[in-house]
């Protein structure tokens, strides 16, 4: 039994892990690429002239109530 | 509530059927209350640090760490037992309740490790394998996992109405702001991350709370003194403690150094990471070889010992934040106008950095939550969802604050200390509280250290007089016995002062309410030593050595002190035991720091208590109206705990 579960972890990792890797280099890298390239930087890792702050006004000030009944 | 319901709380459920349940007054509560009353469950969890807490119309009736129950130091897995016991200390089952609210917004969470990914791709595989599986489980199906984790403690609950999610930030802002004595303040909330938000900046006003602005991820200060303590050698989200106390043994020489290349800080106290000095997005790392080659050297090996670079490393980044931070309330208050400042978010922890602000003036009063942390989430999120969610009337506690004082976490009646100290061999002396406290007083008048077990545990990461060790703050050796030969710990770490709230300012340099440790402020010039005054030969650990003011065991190297006062309203017993000690001796000052071991949860239980007792030089034990003396215990019953916890 122990070597069952064993063999049942590994071939999970093995699944998990290919299916990580077919991610990262078949969705994540091109995708991320041809974001960069249309100058897209959600996480502001550019590093550009100074505006004076780093703020990101939140429009309109938030976040509502009714919000709450969403994950997201 | 059948308890057997939640077969993997055995422990907790025994605490309460035999603790609690003869606990007036807010036992069965909601029978009193009857069925108009709100009750709302809010939970934080999956990260670190894991709690509940209950709000019964707008007051917090119980919160609790899931790691005082499971004894696992930053428990992070769902909060069962303190799910458990918070239902329990009001008599309440699921279906009872108006609410459950989770800390923070899975799906916002995952968008953000997607938009990480992204970013950094090719760059992370070990990272992403690492984490894509974990987040898939746990953010993306995140209202299943709540569901199955909470059936257990009763049906009948409206799943699609009834859970609710609140933003990480907004968390962090309600528990500062809703439990404050503020009928208004900004609210600036810090920590390493929590959706996209690290910092943010809102304005409460009665039962509104709106985030104005906010700065986002990567770019986070919680993060950056994250870094430094990983590459000083200490663990993330447990050791940033170790490197503020080690702060005050260095010397700044970094900061330049910090300011022109780690980061870029705004004169209005924004400020934008080089996330080339850093690893933490797609590493499994905080820090990058770029960030090890300017700074000298790799990452200290928790094993090597600490060097005089290490120090001023700690020294320099301690600077960089209280600089960011400085520079942020003073911009906020500019900006607003507002007189009151309410902080929360795991930075706002740093209480040196809080201590300047406070003596920077820019703000007439702060208040901040003493579970800065994710815990304190968990109280927000039901209270943002009480006052801004169900739109209920907020009441503010004018003369000290919605915190009860922090001791929101279980209690044990007398009948049930002695039980079960007794089923575990302990030998003990019954006696009054007026003869325990002259006992305590007595030994620690006598040099020894007490363990302090009374009352209701504390919510949040400081021992506040209820799980405490004491010790005479007047002693010079008092200090390095606590940290070698009862808290197993390094011999830098100095430990906080308890005072009378009413001699507070005779003592430090301090006049306000400080009842949560949470500022930090110099000893009293009238009670430094003159001899002390010129040490500046003296380098890193030496400094330790110099006797430095009236209460040696609680002056830092650089005469600071993180200041507990100690208030008769909230802690009458442990306001009676100082103040026997101060009639006693003269000062009305002890040395208060946590009752655990390094690595090891602050104690929960009268066995915990016990154990603890037994397993360190604790030489007196204080539980309820107990009294035990490490002479009269059997002996066998001793065991190490020196190595009984892993290092944190």
């Amino acid at each position: 039994m122990v070597g069952r579960r064993e063999l049942h972890e590994k071939l999970a990792s093995l699944v998990t892990s290919a299916i990580v890797q077919l991610l990262l280099y078949g969705v994540f890298t091109p995708a991320g690429l041809i974001f960069r390239l249309f100058g897209r930087d959600p996480l502001r890792l550019r590093r550009g002239r100074s505006t004076g702050t780093y703020w990101i006004t939140r429009q309109p000030p938030g976040p509502a109530p009714e919000t709450m009944r969403n994950e997201f | 509530m059948d308890v057997t319901a939640v077969p993997a709380c055995d422990r907790l459920g025994r605490i309460y059927r035999e603790g609690c349940t003869r606990r007036p007054p807010d036992i069965h509560l909601h029978a009193v209350l009857g069925r108009f009353s709100l009750r709302i469950l809010g939970i934080s969890a999956f990260y670190h640090d894991s709690a509940a807490a209950l709000i019964i119309d707008g007051s917090i009736a119980a919160a609790a760490q899931e790691e005082r129950f499971t004894r696992r130091k930053h428990d992070a897995r769902f909060p069962r037992c303190a799910v458990h016991y918070c239902l329990e200390h009001a008599g309440l089952t699921l279906d009872q309740l108006d609410y459950v609210v989770f800390y923070e917004k899975p799906h916002l969470k995952f968008e953000r490790l997607i938009e990480t990914c992204l970013a950094f791709a090719p760059a992370g595989l070990q990272s992403l394998r690492q984490s894509l599986p974990l987040w898939v489980h746990e953010k993306l199906l995140q209202r299943q996992t709540l569901r199955k984790a909470l059936e257990p403690f009763g049906g009948g609950f409206d799943w699609d109405s009834k859970l609710l999610f609140a933003e990480h930030h907004m968390s962090h802002a309600a528990s500062a702001f809703f439990p404050s004595p503020f009928d208004d303040a900004v609210i600036l909330t810090l920590d390493g991350v929590g959706e996209w938000a690290t910092t943010s900046a809102a304005i409460g006003r009665g039962e509104n709370i709106e985030i104005i602005k906010e700065m986002h991820f990567p770019h986070s200060l919680g993060l950056l003194y994250s870094a430094m303590t990983y590459y000083i050698g200490f663990r993330v989200n447990s050791g940033e403690y170790k490197v503020m106390g080690l702060a005050p043994y260095g010397e700044p020489r970094y900061v330049s150094l910090m300011l022109d290349h780690l980061m870029d800080l705004q004169p209005d106290g924004s400020f934008r990471l080089n996330m080339e000095y850093f690893n933490y997005c797609a590493g499994l790392t905080m820090t990058s070889d770029k960030f090890h080659a300017l700074f000298g050297g790799p990452p200290r090996h928790p094993d090597e010992p600490l060097s005089q670079r290490h120090m001023d490393l700690a020294a320099s980044i301690q600077v960089v934040l209280e600089n960011a931070v400085l520079r942020l309330t003073r911009s906020l208050a500019a900006e607003t106008g507002m007189p009151n400042l309410c902080m929360a978010g795991g930075v706002a922890l740093n209480c040196v950095a809080n201590g300047k602000v406070l003596r920077d003036g820019r703000f007439r009063r702060i208040w901040i939550q003493p579970a800065a942390g994710d815990a304190g989430g968990a109280v927000g999120a039901a209270l943002f969802a009480y006052h801004m969610y169900a739109r209920q009337k907020r009441t503010v506690c004018q003369e000290l604050d919605g915190m009860k004082g922090s001791y929101l976490g279980p209690e044990f009646d007398q009948d049930t200390i002695e039980r079960r100290l007794r089923a575990i061999g302990a030998n003990f002396h019954i006696l009054t509280d007026r003869e325990m406290i002259a006992a305590s007083v007595d030994a620690l008048a006598d040099g020894k250290a007490v363990g302090w077990f009374q009352g209701r545990m504390e919510f949040g990461p400081r021992a506040l007089g209820a799980r405490s060790i004491l010790a005479d703050a007047r002693s010079p050796a008092m200090q390095s016995v606590l940290n070698l030969k009862i808290k197993y710990r390094e011999s830098f770490r100095p430990f906080a002062p308890s005072v009378l709230r009413e001699h507070v300012s005779e003592w430090f340099e301090l006049s306000e309410d400080s009842p949560y440790m949470l500022l930090v402020a110099d000893v009293a010039e009238q009670r430094k030593r003159r001899c002390a005054q010129d040490t500046g030969g003296l380098s890193g650990l030496e400094k330790l050595k110099v006797v430095r003011s009236e209460i040696p065991a609680v002056t830092h190297v650089d005469w600071s002190a993180r200041i507990q006062t100690v208030h008769r309203e909230t802690n009458p017993l442990y306001h009676a035991l100082l103040s026997l000690f101060h009639e006693r001796t003269g000062c009305p000052v002890l040395a208060n720091t946590s009752f655990n071991v390094r690595g090891e949860p602050i104690v929960c239980t009268p066995e915990d208590a016990f154990l603890c007792f037994m397993g360190t030089e604790v030489e007196v034990l204080a539980a309820g109206n107990c009294f035990l003396r490490k002479t009269e215990q059997n002996p066998k019953l001793k065991r190490s705990y020196e190595k009984a916890f892993a290092p944190d």
